[in-house]
């Protein structure tokens, strides 16, 4: 019976009203080819992008890129930018390579900006007890070489806090760790690298009590002392020093440890006093210890200041010649500057820290700089090299100067990448997939040709 | 070598307008009970022989079993989209108006009140003329739901018109 439908649908066929065939079936139908064409493209593009990127910001692939021997290649540099942040992954050990940034975070925790890709990583220095001083950390000019400083209970007997620190090998992992003893122990509160790298010096107070509550250091403090490790043999020689005002502390590579007050600067051949030349009176103000140029001979001490650029001082080693630079630091009403290290004889990286009004007690910070100084123009020529980001959250800054030439001193970096960050990339990553599976699934809709 | 694409461009595109001047009416017919509408049926027409063009250098056998199935698959594409403008199947079921004396134009009127899936079966089986398991391989749908769909299509014609009860047969001879 259905042969009749059939019939009657070739009827209603046959008796159709006639259809306009499109005239432009051809071009629409190529435009929508150049379409899927540039469409894949375009997908896979993205796709490759995301997924460099996934492996650029996932640990696993940074820990593993970073275990790799160490080199030190001409991308390695010192971020143009440092961008400080708080939700940074933490690396598994030392081992984390040459490192062009180390600086210390609001928490006290030890951030390290991998020379070669500038990707941020905390350190896992063991945690110990939080040190009265606040400790010191000291990375040597190769961005290898890492020293700071360590206090942790005592189960074993004896003294109740032990002090001392370690110095990590950054390329191997390798740590050698030093006990400090003097009296109940010594509180480090400055570590300095000579300027090749073979001797470390250190200043503290040595302590006549320490005790613990399982968090921080209590102790009576007495004396200073000052001492120096030689990293060729490991020995250490340490020594107290005499009741003088000591702002800081150097060493050249012949292994004499420099101390300057603001009375006078004298030096030390550990153990033992080898000469104490007759030098003129330092400025007031003297910040901290710094490094001794390359061939150690020169030093560049900052003042803190009260005006908007603060005047630095050239100290000849052994001394006694000073010369008084005044370079120009954009750096808002008052600053600070600081000597983190050398370029080459006449060239020093100076931290430059500018200061907002006083708040009460509080003197909030408004910028934070390092600027290239030259020493041999009494107008101590400068040159802004890198901008941090949030000064507030940066307590002390280290950086490896082999790793800047005059003619290259920074390179551009991109910033941290955070938790939130990478979550970012993978929802995109996620979007992404998901255009690519619509796409899939609406042209298998289509029959294949 | 842009010589040579060019060349090949202008090849395809006089083989596919030959294509289309060969087969498109009889596509348009398809076309035009797939939908049963006049309009409907030209854009169904171009969807399918621009998606033609598309994949010309990809397709290995006939274009224009491709085309067809092209047609197929776009009408129900369609149909999806627009199902909730797709009036309550109860209106549909009411019998159709006043015994037509042209049973072309009852049968006509019963198809449009078909879901398209269930118009898309028939004409398939009985004005491609393909078998139960052809029709499921066009369509991508077992055999079991081509026969019940085809069931349920020509029982719905028998509700909707039963002037084409002769026409249709009973359902057991279906």
């Amino acid at each position: 019976m259905t042969e009749r439908l059939k019939e009657q649908l070739q009827r209603l066929g046959d008796e159709a009203p006639e259809l306009r065939l499109p005239s432009d079936a051809w071009a629409q139908g190529r435009r929508a080819r150049h379409r899927d064409h540039l469409l894949t493209g375009l997908l896979l593009v993205v796709v490759v992008a995301l997924a460099g990127t996934l492996l650029r910001v996932t640990p696993a692939s940074r820990m593993a890129a970073e275990m790799v021997a160490p080199r030190t290649e001409p991308a390695d540099g010192v971020p143009d930018r440092l961008r400080p942040g708080s939700d940074l992954a933490v690396a598994p050990n030392l081992a984390v390579g040459v490192t062009s940034v180390v600086y210390v975070d609001q928490e006290r925790r030890v951030v390290a900006v991998a020379a070669d890709r500038g990707s941020y990583r905390l350190l896992p220095l063991p945690r110990g007890l939080t040190s009265p001083h606040g400790g010191a950390v000291a990375l040597d000019r190769s961005g290898t070489m890492l020293a700071y400083t360590w206090m942790r209970e005592n189960d074993s007997g004896g003294p109740e806090v032990l002090t001392g620190f370690d110095v990590a090998d950054l390329t191997t992992g390798r740590l050698q760790r030093y006990r400090l003893n003097g009296r109940a122990g010594i509180d480090v509160t400055d570590l300095v690298w000579s300027p090749q790298g073979r001797w470390l010096a250190w200043r503290g107070l040595q302590a006549s009590r320490l005790s613990s509550d399982g968090v921080g250091v209590q102790g009576r403090f007495g004396r200073e002392a000052i001492g120096r490790l030689d990293l060729t043999t490991g020995g250490i020689v340490q020594e107290r020093l005499p009741a003088v005002a000591a702002r800081g502390i150097t060493v050249d590579e012949d292994g004499v440890v420099w101390v300057f007050g603001s009375r006078a600067t004298a030096s030390r051949t550990l153990p033992g006093w080898a000469r104490r030349p007759a030098s003129p009176p330092a400025p007031e103000n003297l910040q901290e210890s710094a490094p001794a140029s390359p061939n150690g001979r020169v030093l560049l001490l900052g003042e803190g200041g009260a005006a908007a650029s603060p005047a630095m001082v050239v100290a000849g080693l052994p001394g006694p010649e000073y010369a008084d630079l005044n370079p120009q630091f954009s750096a808002g009403s008052r600053a600070s500057a600081r000597t983190v290290g050398w370029i080459d004889d006449s060239h020093a990286l100076v931290q430059v820290t500018g200061y907002g009004d006083r708040e009460g007690d509080y003197t909030p910070v408004e910028s934070l700089s390092l600027a290239i100084v030259d020493i041999r123009a009494t107008s101590g020529d400068t040159r802004q090299v890198t901008h941090i980001d949030d000064p507030e959250s940066v307590r002390h800054l280290e950086v490896a100067t082999d790793l800047m030439t005059l003619d290259r001193p920074t390179v551009s970096r991109p910033g941290p990448w955070s938790f939130a960050g990478t979550l970012l990339v993978a929802g995109l990553s996620a979007l992404v997939l998901a255009l690519a599976v619509a796409l899939v699934v609406r042209r298998r809709r289509l029959p294949r040709p | 070598m842009v010589l040579t694409r060019e060349v090949a461009t202008t090849t395809a595109e006089r083989s596919f307008d030959e294509f289309v001047a060969a087969r498109g009416r009889a596509l348009g017919r398809t076309a035009y009970l797939l939908t049963g509408d006049h309009h409907l049926a030209e854009d169904l027409l171009q969807t399918a022989l621009m998606q033609t063009a598309r994949h010309w250098e990809r397709i290995h056998g006939s274009p224009e079993a491709y085309a067809r199935r092209i047609l197929y698959h776009q009408n129900i594409s369609w149909w999806r989209r627009k199902r909730w403008q797709e009036s309550p199947l109860l209106d549909h079921d009411s019998p159709a108006p006043a015994a037509d004396p042209d049973l072309r134009v009852t049968l006509e009127e019963a198809l449009r009140r078909l879901t398209v899936r269930q118009r898309t079966i028939l004409v398939l089986r009985y004005f491609e003329d393909l078998t139960e398991a052809q029709t499921a391989a066009e369509l991508g749908i077992s055999l079991g739901a081509v026969k019940s769909m085809t069931r349920q299509a020509l029982g719905r014609l028998r509700t909707l018109a039963p002037e084409l009860a002769e026409l249709i047969g009973s359902s057991d001879s279906a």
